[in-house]
């Protein structure tokens, strides 16, 4: 197959998938609605599955690459419809469809009884389009056309159920915050233009060699950086323009999974590991993104502390777990993040379908203290979410140990890195534990908190649990896919890090400092404290929630204000409302009404006064009255005779 | 066919018909002949394409024929990259502004279609007049159909309305007047010319004085008089607050056209007239106008959020689309020149289509308040798709037309000044908000006054109205997606423009043969390109000839 044809089918099938359900919105025919769609997104993957297989072997090509045709070309600008399959795009491609099949298929249970399901899976597969125009796009304008498509699906499906004025309200709320973030990315590529006069990913970085490391914090890379960084701070929820994100989980659920957790929201982290050589020459601008990360991962953990809505607890969880892939990115380890992107999307991907088979199971309850004792109803999504808490909470050897400790471990040990930002991942991973742990027994231990006779949970049917083994199985092994060297060396074969190996030459990194290179015990060390602050963390969770459930209620009762504090999410929304948008519309007000009304519109009012005046005072010299002309005459005559005689 | 003149064609043919219209007896029947009477128009435009030659920046399609010899004024008109896109978005919206308006003109029904085809008629002369006189003759005429229009089939302040119009307008006018008069006597200067002229070619080649420190040097002063006359076209922030007004009040069809074309005459006369013909000048002071054009785009957006009328919203909005394409100008640079001509078609398609919905639920409750509104989704689906399509085009989404234009413009403006670029920039986040605040209120949530009203109930589009809009979706997604499509065909007369710009000068191409009479008079300088390319018609002759005043 030539690669226009794979990238051609590999992007047409899902906005074909689109068209189709589109033009039949107003079907309720789940079952073919969701069929289309899922075979869409099947088509994709396996097509992804053709191309990225090409990239291995011995001669493989590093990349296979499609031109399709001109978009716009003036001056040094030209900008080309062309996709590009590397060595990084290939995980990001097989992550999406891959995931993103899945999530199809969940949906197809998860809508049944939806009123419009064709309009929901169109908008799932046009966001499935808009998403690979972001990660395969070979350069930053195709990328910021996928960047925005995917932002107004996400739109388009957290205010899916629009009657629900506040489910319109967050759609709102996510397109605009997503905005502030692009108007960033835009200034990011101006600059970017301005400097290598392309915007071409493979011509940016070829043309690096000739700048050095910058310095300051005015370098055009480091603005071009930064400016690049607030971009992804609103795609990917952090710090400060994370709110969005608990806000969008009024979209239907498989949409919080697969664009709100697994897909969508990694695009700032995927787009720093794309530019990552150009990160490399502004250690400022990277020390920014490692602080941003640290402070969203610890931040966003401790509101998840204190949530009762399912949704909005692993929404939190998302938004810190996003923020360790930054802290990642900035401390050097790009390789790490895109190690942790991938894990996080298996294990939070399964745990949001997860909740959907509980809220779906639960009859729309969301509400995780009305909830309790699922276990014994929902097995197997009770096995299947157990599997994404050990995961995410770091327990070897399932997925998220892996990637985590590797971002830890780069945080201490980098170059770039340092104990504070350890310090600041290890209590994000502590408080990790714990919230999941509350919210695993919440959800699914001790005794059940609502009206047996009135709910009936019941396990979902087979298109909603396939995914969830799968994404299980996926949340089970996917770390040895990045096995860190030190524990591959005391394995028998003694397996070799594969995605470090498969990334070297397309990512940079930054070195170890030299005392860590080789400090084989102090990694053992950090490994061993993350592992059981986490298990300690968990265990205290444990206790608390299942063991005595009366201890939260005195625990939090000692410090009232700090828990309703952190209940009511630090009252960021609060804050922003009052400070900034407010204002923003009194001070829009005003200009409305004194600017416009009463400035310039008075001084118009007023030129045309002066004018009918001027001529109104005129008309008085020519009253016909003969003594008032003669009174003229006679004040000339003396005015002549002045100018004369003087 | 060769010497076809199919320009003049184009701009007299609405005329024409405006006078078989007026001879008709009664109203009947004046309807489907104006719809018939502009898809003629629109098909007779589309030729341009066929004879149009995009490889060369050279006036194309010229006709001149002496009108005052005395002071060399003619009846000189051309169309090249600059202004060929704008010919064909007038008479692409003429047939949707008639069929849009089927209902919404109740009275006087062919006086108004008199009144709209003799506007056509002058706004597309002012794209094509070559002779300043002549411009502005057509320029002025433009102003008294739009002016009866809002004041006879406009709404409750339509006479405060049109008056203020008018009047705004008029006092840019009176600027350019004086202007245009010195500068005719500055090329029959000896120091200039030696004769006198009013053809825009030989304009260009006039080397008025400049000082850089000084206001009051002759081009400084001729560049603020033409600038004042396009400002207020345009509108551009502060001198904007006759178009909400005028947009409030003026019919449905008033509004497309004003907002659809009249607006571009303004800032197509900076791009034709006032940046070449006093080039140091807008070198100079345009920093006043990018400057300007960034508040504009800030503060039209902030206005526009806080409209309790969709109407006002929509006019306040393109105060701040405008602002804009006054960026793109004045960025002088090839990014910023192709993205605000491109916003300036966006902008007459995106803006028009929003007036045509505008007007389309006025018809049916009668109100544009935006507070009685909501929960409409629910009850016109198809109207709110088509809604929301127009709105991702006015804020600029991806793969619609309007995104192109703005990060054209953006890029172009970023690249001449990061502040003023980032100032700008901040444009896409406001557009956001006050399109989708709105579209929030009146789409989403739950069923407002007027869309609850049970005797009432409203119904979603019929098929003239599917009709009307949906030429406007495809271009929306067309121009989105393939601008190069469009760009090519402008792309060597803004190459052309941006690489000269100190010292710009404009040849014609004539086609036919060499002693074509028209052709013999031809002023112009000799571009090397267009020597050579005549490839596709027989003969093409390039004439370097005198000024016609001679």
């Amino acid at each position: 197959m030539k690669p226009e044809l794979i990238f051609s089918v590999l992007l047409l099938a899902p906005l074909i998938g689109f068209l189709f359900n589109g033009l039949r919105w107003k079907s309720k025919n789940y079952m073919l609605a969701g069929t289309v769609a899922t075979g869409a997104a099947a088509v994709s993957f396996a097509m992804s599955i053709v191309a990225v297989s090409r990239l291995f072997g011995e001669g493989a090509p590093t990349a296979i690459q499609a031109n399709f045709y001109t978009w716009a070309a003036m001056d040094l600008l030209s900008i080309d419809v062309s996709f590009v399959i590397d060595r990084i795009s290939a995980l990001m491609v097989l992550v999406v469809t891959g995931v993103g099949t899945l999530i199809h298929l969940f949906s197809v249970g998860y809508m049944s009884h939806d009123e419009r399901p064709s309009k929901y899976f169109a908008y799932l597969n046009l966001f499935l389009f808009n998403m690979l125009l972001l990660i395969l796009g070979d350069n930053l304008l195709m990328m910021f056309v996928g960047w925005e498509g995917v932002g107004l699906c996400s739109y388009l499906l957290i205010g899916f159920w629009f009657s629900d004025k506040e489910k319109a309200a967050a759609g709102m709320k996510a397109f605009v915050t997503n905005r502030i973030g692009d108007a960033g990315f835009l200034l990011g590529i101006f600059v970017i233009f301005g400097l290598f006069g392309t915007l071409n990913f493979a011509e940016i970085i070829s043309k690096l060699s000739a700048f050095s490391v910058e310095t300051g914090w005015t370098g055009p890379i480091t603005l071009a950086c930064l400016f690049l960084f607030i971009g992804a701070t609103g795609k990917s929820a952090q710090v400060p323009l994370y709110v969005w994100l608990p806000d969008a989980m009024a979209g239907p659920t498989p949409v919080s999974a697969l664009i709100h957790a697994a897909t969508m929201v990694t695009a700032g982290v995927y787009m720093i590991i794309r530019l990552s050589p150009l990160f490399m020459l502004a250690p400022n601008a990277m020390a920014v993104v490692a602080t941003i990360g640290a402070i969203t991962a610890l931040m966003a953990a401790v509101i998840g502390l204190a949530q009762n809505d399912i949704k909005k607890v692993l929404a939190y969880s998302t938004v810190s777990q996003l923020g360790y892939m930054f802290l990642a990115c900035g401390v050097g380890a790009f390789g790490a993040a895109m190690f942790h992107l991938m894990t996080h999307a298996f294990f939070k991907a399964l745990m949001f379908l997860g909740s959907g088979s509980v809220i779906h199971g639960m009859h729309e309850e969301q509400d995780i203290r009305k909830m309790g004792g699922l276990k014994k109803y929902m097995p197997i999504t009770h096995a299947t979410f157990f599997i994404g808490w050990i995961a995410i909470i770091g327990i070897p050897p399932f997925a998220g140990f892996f990637s985590k400790d590797e971002i830890l471990w780069y945080a201490f040990a980098s170059e770039r890195g340092s104990q504070w930002f350890w310090l600041a991942g290890l209590i994000g991973a502590a408080t990790t534990a714990f919230y999941m742990t509350r919210l695993m027994a919440l959800t699914f231990w001790r005794k059940s908190r609502f009206d047996a006779h009135k709910v009936h949970p019941h396990e979902a049917g087979p298109s909603m649990l396939i995914p969830l083994i799968v994404l299980a199985v996926l949340s089970a092994i996917g770390g040895f896919m990045g096995i860190p060297h030190v524990i591959g060396e005391i394995l028998p074969g003694h397996p070799g890090n594969w995605l470090e190996h498969w990334l070297k030459g397309s990512i940079a990194a930054v070195p170890m400092t030299a005392e860590m290179k080789h400090a084989t015990t102090m990694e053992w060390i950090l490994m061993g404290i993350s592992v059981s602050i986490a298990g300690l963390s968990a265990v205290t969770a444990f206790s608390f929630y299942v063991l005595d459930p009366s201890r939260p209620a005195k625990f939090v009762s000692l410090f009232p204000r700090l828990h309703r504090f952190v209940e009511n999410k630090l009252m960021v929304d609060e804050f922003y409302g009052a400070q900034i948008i407010q204002p923003l519309i009194n001070a829009s007000r005003a200009l409305w009404a004194f600017v416009d009304v009463n400035i310039i519109d008075k001084a118009t009012f007023v030129v045309g006064d002066l004018v009918r005046g001027v001529g109104s005072t005129a008309r008085t010299l020519q009253s016909g009255n003969l003594q008032q002309y003669a009174l003229y005459i006679a004040l000339g005559a003396v005015a002549v005779m002045f100018y004369v005689l003087k | 066919m060769a010497q076809m003149p199919l320009l003049s064609l184009i701009v007299f043919m609405p005329l024409l018909f405006a006078a078989l219209m007026a001879l008709m007896p009664g109203n009947r029947g004046v309807r489907p002949m104006a719809l018939v009477a502009s898809l003629i128009q629109f098909g007779v435009s589309l030729l341009l394409f066929k004879y149009y030659d995009a490889s060369t920046p050279a006036l194309q399609l010229v006709e001149q024929h002496s009108w005052i010899p005395e002071f060399g004024i003619s009846y000189f008109i051309g169309v090249d990259g600059i202004s060929l896109w704008l010919i064909l978005l007038t008479t692409f919206l003429l047939p949707i502004v008639v069929l849009g308006s089927w209902n919404a003109i109740e009275q006087k029904v062919k006086a108004f279609h008199v009144a709209l085809f003799a506007l056509q008629t002058a706004m597309l002369g002012s794209f094509v007049a070559m002779d300043l006189v002549l411009f502005y003759v057509f320029f002025e005429l433009s102003l008294v159909p739009m002016y009866f229009i809002v004041g006879i089939w406009g709404g409750a302040r339509r006479v405060y309305a049109s008056m203020k119009f008018f009047i705004y307008t008029m006092a840019g006018s009176v600027l350019m007047l004086l202007a245009i008069i010195y500068l005719m006597f500055a090329a029959r200067d000896t120091e200039g010319l030696g004769y006198f002229t009013a053809n825009v070619l030989e304009l260009y080649k006039l080397k008025l004085p400049f000082t850089a420190d000084g206001l009051m040097s002759p081009q400084a002063l001729l560049f603020f008089a033409f600038s004042a006359a396009f400002a207020i076209k345009v509108p551009m922030f502060p001198v904007h607050t006759w178009l909400p007004d005028a947009h409030v009040e003026a019919p449905t069809p008033g509004s497309v056209v004003l907002a659809g074309v009249m607006l571009k005459m303004g800032t197509y006369g900076f791009v034709r007239f006032v940046i070449p013909m006093f080039p140091e000048a807008a070198e100079h002071f345009g920093w006043v106008f990018l400057f300007l054009g960034a508040v504009g785009i800030v503060y039209g957006a902030l206005v526009a959020m806080v409209q309790p009328d969709i109407k006002k919203l929509v006019a306040y909005s393109s105060v701040s689309h405008m602002g804009y394409v006054m960026l793109g100008i004045f960025a002088m640079n090839t990014y910023g020149m192709t993205g605000a001509l491109y916003q300036m078609l966006n902008h007459g398609i995106s803006t028009g289509a929003l007036f045509l919905l505008v007007g389309m639920i006025y018809e049916r409750t009668h109100s544009r308040e935006i507070e009685k509104y909501g929960g409409l989704a629910k009850v016109l689906p198809i109207y709110t798709i088509i809604f929301f399509i127009v709105t991702l085009s006015s804020i600029a989404v991806p793969m619609t037309n309007g995104f192109v234009g703005e990060f054209l413009i953006l890029l172009g403006s970023f690249q001449a000044s990061k502040l003023i670029g980032a100032i700008a920039v901040t444009g896409v986040i406001f557009g956001a908000v006050y399109m989708l605040w709105m579209f929030k209120r009146v789409f989403f949530g739950e069923k407002g006054e007027l869309v609850r009203d049970e005797k009432h109930p409203l119904h979603d589009l019929s098929v003239r109205e599917i009709v009307v809009m949906a030429p406007l979706l495809v271009l929306i997604f067309w121009m989105g997606l393939l601008p190069n499509h469009f760009l090519k065909y402008s792309k060597s007369s803004i190459d052309h423009l941006m690489q000269n710009k100190d010292a710009y000068q404009l040849g014609v191409q004539t086609m036919g043969d060499a002693v074509n009479r028209s052709a013999s008079v031809l002023p112009g300088t000799l571009l090397p390109e267009t020597q050579e390319a005549d490839s596709k018609v027989t003969a093409k002759a390039n004439m370097t000839g005198a000024g016609v005043g001679r």
